[in-house]
């Protein structure tokens, strides 16, 4: 039973940081039309940064806000050049982006390279309470982070600010015909939710307590984009609603694939559930491109 | 430094053949297709089947492949393509669905064929390096850009000489006009895919020919793919394949100064640089030709 | 019909005689100089000047592929120019963003009407007024009560301008859903929402049906006994000549005449470039 509820707790955790992480690409692509294949770029630079800062006995609080704002500055090295490119150059451009921090991460000292940082300090450790209490203190934190970023952004799309964003999504011509920089409002943009995966990676990097490149591969992207359009791009429920689906399919389909089945094995059958995340997004490209809870009228994926 | 600029040229002969798929189907049918490394890799499984399990010599893979790459692209755009162009989506949606086939295909590799890295069956003589030359290439190199050089030439006089090939160029310059002006659409279509398809599966074996294959390595070639077309100027069928021993060169050369595991993240370097300075590639942006 | 649509009108005169070739004139609002704009070899605005001047009605009028369209997308900073300079109210704009012109007062509208479909009227509207304090992320953390305030002086005055329009009734309603002659109205109302001195129009009357017309007629003329200065694109000759001070004709990227309507309409090198170019 105890098990149950702390593998309960897992998942939990699972669906918030996710959430999380993919209302920052939200920000980007649901309401700015920005096209980021490489938004795990900004989780690994979080996680790094907290795992790093946490190890050299850098206050916790202290090492997220700093993961947050290193992934924020990374998101400007990326911008910068990128952000005057094409829709599709500039999905290309972001996906090599996260390629090759990846393949730093794994080739510079500081990091570890691939045997990873572990180890450090996690919040809320001076409890004194059983590892699975922890797993489920440690849960209503992640909610309560994600509840504030969701209420922010909610806040700030609804803004005139946010305004801006749409309105450079639906058309930027005409946005910067009427006088708006259009490049600054995609920068912050971009930095703002860059800096919201940022934070999503400071707690994965606590949620795992081990964290090596193999981690932060080009499917986590995949992933996060898998949600956002499942539940409806350009809203923020929708993300909630995406990663509980998600993950969800993907622990009952785990259950299936934790021993073999059959003559096939558990990596046949790990490999099985990729492509059933593969054929979603096709079918929902083709039959409901809006997602779960937009509508036809709406701002969805395409313009 | 010789040395580097010849396995260049051979690494560049693979990313040029499977580059021009790239830009067709960009070109003609406006698709940003991330699914194309993974057809690349299909490529060379269904040549590491047939020379493993039937034997059968692998340039003689060669056709096979083809055809089953060119399959697979009638395929898809049957099955996918299609039925999207139908609904009026937009570019976001294909991007999305492309990374969606990507996946599913790649998978499906790891599912029959496993994760290893495995090799094709070639004859040892194959490997072993050249006689008298100034810089050490195998048989099996020179033939790979041997082979190069003629799909090149095969391209070429297709989209030069060929009804098809014309009408082709005419839908990449223009699709809005030849919708009207009587070009058959979907032969056009087909046409491209099978092209593209077809010229990524052989790139895939021409690939295994040089280095041992994995399920992965077509997504790691989609990088240097991607740098290659946007060097020559998207779109630009020649641009491509120049592009691609470019790529090709600069990747290997860059061994020189830094751990062979930066390669991949040199030729994107290249590519972005190139993007800032010459937005429309070293090249231009033009019509296929 | 009261909503003062500039927060300050330059003196309203009356055009004064038409501005001689290339020498830059005194009192100008808009001053073109020698632009080029070449399309690899090809001049599609080659060497042309004139000026506007402060509460005018100009025509730009010529055959397709005059190069009009091209001219707009320089002075509004969309394409750089090859060569020559653009100065709006004493400010030489070339080689600066494009979003300068409409915050010195220079608004441009497109050829094909766009409105932000999934956004409100409203909200079309209210997107387009300028200096607003919310669209800064510290004054929407630090300053909420001043970004509120802002944000309902802003909603005022698009209702003003919803009003106007007569727009009333879809203010709600997403500008996808509008007819095509509302979103030529909305259209003009959220380039009136950035406060301009002067409007580029591109071919207003384009596809619009006749009652429209003679609406859009009454409001550029309205507003420019408000003080609006307009450079307007149009094929519908009828109209260029009941609303123009004056007419530019471009033919093959030239200026070939200048002057009153009446004697544009009688000009020969005219009459030819529209037989020729037709
Ligand atoms: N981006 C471009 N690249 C190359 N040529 C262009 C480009 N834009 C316009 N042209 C060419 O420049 C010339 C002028 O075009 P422009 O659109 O300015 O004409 P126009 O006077 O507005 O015509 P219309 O009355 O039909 O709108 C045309 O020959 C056109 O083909
Ligand atoms: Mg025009």
């Amino acid at each position: 039973m105890s098990m149950l509820l702390g593998y309960f707790a897992g998942f939990l955790t699972n669906v918030v940081i996710y959430t999380l992480f993919v209302i920052g690409l939200n920000l980007q692509f649901g309401y700015t039309g920005l096209i980021n294949f490489g938004h795990v770029a900004f989780l690994a630079v979080g996680a790094y940064t907290v795992a790093i800062l946490v190890t050299h006995h850098a206050p916790i609080l202290l090492a997220v806000l700093a993961g947050m704002a290193v992934a924020a500055l990374f998101s400007f090295l990326l911008g910068y050049p990128a952000l005057r490119l094409r829709d599709d150059y500039l999905a290309i451009v972001t996906i090599g982006f996260a390629e090759v921090l990846r393949i730093w991460l794994n080739n510079v000292s500081f990091t570890n390279g691939p045997e990873g940082i572990g180890g450090f300090a996690v919040p809320l450790s001076w409890l004194p309470v059983s590892h699975d209490a922890w797993r489920w203190l440690f849960l209503l934190l992640c909610a309560a982070v994600t509840a504030v970023v969701f209420a922010a952004v909610e806040y700030l799309a609804r803004s005139p600010w946010g305004r801006v964003l749409k309105a450079i999504r639906e058309d930027e011509d005409v946005a910067v015909a009427l006088g708006k920089n259009i490049v600054s409002y995609k920068l912050a943009a971009l930095a703002l939710g860059a800096a919201i995966a940022g934070l999503a990676g400071g707690l994965t990097a606590f949620f795992y307590q081990y964290i090596n490149p193999h981690n932060f591969e080009a499917t986590i992207t995949f992933e996060a984009w898998t949600i956002m359009v499942l539940g409806g791009v350009g809203k923020n429920w929708g993300a909630v609603l995406g990663a509980v689906i998600y993950f969800g399919l993907y622990t009952i389909t785990s259950e299936f694939t934790s021993s073999p089945i059959g003559p096939f094995s558990t990596d046949q059958l790990a490999a099985l559930r990729i492509v059933l995340i593969g054929v979603v997004l096709i079918l929902l490209m083709i039959y409901r491109p809006q997602g779960i809870l937009g509508r036809k009228e709406d701002l969805g994926l395409d313009r | 430094m010789l040395q580097f600029i010849a396995n260049g040229v051979v690494v560049g002969a693979v990313v040029a053949v499977t580059a021009v798929g790239l830009t067709l189907v960009y070109s003609i049918l406006k698709l940003t297709n991330f699914a194309h490394g993974d057809m690349v890799t299909f490529g060379a499984y269904v040549a590491l089947l047939l020379n493993l399990s039937l034997g059968l010599d692998i340039w003689w893979t060669l056709p096979p492949a083809f055809l089953a790459g060119a399959l697979l692209g009638v395929l898809g755009d049957r099955l996918i393509w299609s039925r999207m162009r139908r609904r009026q989506a937009g570019s976001v949606s294909f991007i999305v669905a492309s990374i969606g086939l990507a996946l599913a295909l790649r998978n499906l590799i790891v599912f029959f064929f496993g994760a290893q890295t495995q090799h094709f069956r070639l004859p040892v003589e194959m490997r072993q390096p050249l006689g008298p030359l100034p810089v050490k290439l195998t048989p099996d190199e020179v033939h790979v850009i041997v082979a190069a050089v003629v799909l090149f030439a095969g391209v070429h006089a297709l989209l030069r000489y060929t009804t098809i090939g014309r009408a082709m160029r005419a839908m990449a310059d223009n699709p809005s006009l030849s919708w009207v002006s009587g070009v058959d659409v979907d032969r056009v279509i087909t046409w491209t895919w099978i092209l593209g398809g077809g010229l990524a599966a052989v790139g895939g074996v021409l690939y295994g020919m040089i280095r041992p294959i994995d399920p992965n390595m077509g997504w790691f070639l989609l990088l240097p793919m991607f740098a290659a077309i946007i060097l020559g100027g998207i779109g630009n069928a020649y641009g491509a394949a120049v592009g691609g021993v470019l790529i090709g060169i600069i990747q290997e050369a860059s061994v020189m100064f830094l751990p062979a595991e930066y390669r991949l993240a040199v030729g994107f370097l290249a590519m972005i640089a190139v993007l800032l300075t010459y937005p429309r590639g070293l090249f231009g942006e033009r019509s296929l030709t | 019909m009261t909503a003062d649509v500039r927060p300050s009108a330059p003196a309203s005169g009356s055009a004064p005689g038409a501005a001689d070739g290339t020498a830059p004139a005194a009192g100008a609002m808009l001053s073109v100089r020698d632009v080029r704009k070449l399309f690899g070899g090809f001049a599609a605005v080659d060497g042309v000047s004139f000026d506007v001047h402060p509460g005018e009605i100009v025509g730009l009028i010529g055959p397709n592929g005059a190069g009009k369209s091209t001219l707009f997308q320089v002075i509004s900073l969309f394409l750089p120019a090859t060569s020559g300079e653009v100065v709006f109210m004493g400010t030489p704009l070339i080689g600066r963003p494009p979003y300068v012109p409409a915050r010195l007062g220079l608004v441009r509208t497109f050829q094909i009407t766009r409105v932000f479909a999934r956004m409100t009227v409203l909200e079309n509207l209210m997107f387009a007024a300028p200096r607003q304090p919310g669209e800064h992320l510290q004054n929407l953390l630090l300053q909420p009560r001043r970004v509120r305030e802002h944000e309902a002086q802003v909603a005022r005055r698009a209702e003003e301008l919803v009003e106007y329009f007569n727009l009333g009734r879809v203010r709600d309603q997403y500008a996808g859903a509008l007819s095509g002659g509302q979103r030529k109205l909305l259209e003009m109302a959220r380039a009136l929402m950035t406060e301009p001195r002067m409007m580029l129009l591109d071919e207003p009357m384009a596809g619009v049906n006749p009652a429209l017309k003679e609406e859009l007629l009454r409001y550029i003329r309205d507003l420019r006994e408000k003080g609006m200065t307009f450079l307007v694109i149009e094929h519908d000759m009828d109209m260029i000549m009941r609303i123009c001070d004056r007419i530019v004709v471009m033919a093959n990227g030239r200026i070939i005449a200048e002057g009153d309507p009446q004697s544009v309409r009688e000009n020969r090198a005219v009459i030819d470039a529209y037989l020729g170019g037709a």
